[in-house]
């Protein structure tokens, strides 16, 4: 069955550092609805992780001699971040785009991408 | 054990044109990336390798509440995310090192914990 990867993008992290447990439970709960729909559909999530501030993300770029740079902060210097992903089997694209949209009402975007089909190496 | 995401932003035109010697080249460097996470007592829990970003469908609600579906990445840069791993690890600074091994193919990488941990 195909897999597609939905990653929640959320407009203000450091709001949602500073949410109260009600606000964020509202956000799982639309996650879980989330999962709960693609069941239904034949669907399923096979993993995924809620990720961090990017204040903490350590990224690691080349110098011109080709030696590893290692700084602080996320690579791309956005207001919107990636909060979390999900990784889903599904019978098709159109599934998980409907079950996805349960999700908006906790996250500001979400964008789904399909994976590459190619053996597992 | 932590659980961290190690993203992989790259430019994905350039990854399309690359021939196919050279993607094994980079296919091999992953795996001795992961090798080495096992050997040094981290552990891969989890990945993806992503397909183009022009095959990505973005929802977003607008300012009436109506949701839209359009297709295409939601940062039109020329870096996209071109994958990730899961990894779970005690020593971030070690996870970062052996992330080094990754550099020889991969122009960026970036290494963020995750907060809820691998599900």
């Amino acid at each position: 069955m195909p897999q597609y990867v939905v990653f929640a993008i959320d407009a203000d992290e450091d709001a949602w550092e500073a949410a109260s447990d009600e606000v964020k439970d509202q956000t799982y709960a639309a996650d879980e609805r989330f999962g709960k729909l693609l069941e239904e559909r034949g669907a399923k999530i096979v993993g995924g992780a809620d990720l961090s501030h990017s204040r903490e993300a350590r990224l690691l770029t080349k110098d011109a001699a080709g030696g590893a740079v290692v700084t602080e902060g996320p690579y791309a210097e956005t207001v919107e971040q990636v909060s979390g992903f999900f990784i889903v089997e599904a019978p098709d694209y159109d599934v998980v785009v409907e079950a996805a949209k349960l999700m908006l009402e906790g996250h500001t975007r979400l964008e789904i991408r399909p994976r590459p089909v190619r053996e597992e190496s | 054990m932590t659980a961290y995401v190690v993203l992989l932003p790259g430019d994905e035109s350039a990854w399309e044109a690359t021939p196919q010697a050279e993607r094994e080249r980079v296919y091999a460097v992953h795996r001795e990336f992961a090798r080495t996470l096992e050997e040094r007592g981290h552990r891969v829990t989890g990945g993806a390798e992503l397909g183009h970003s022009r095959e990505a469908r973005v929802l977003r609600t607008d300012a009436d509440g109506r949701q839209t579906v359009t297709e295409g990445p939601y940062a039109e840069t020329v870096e996209q995310l071109t994958g990730f791993y899961l990894v779970e690890s005690d020593d971030l600074d070690d996870l970062v090192d052996v992330c080094r091994v990754l550099g020889r193919g991969e122009g960026a990488i970036e290494v963020r914990a995750a907060t809820g941990g691998a599900s």
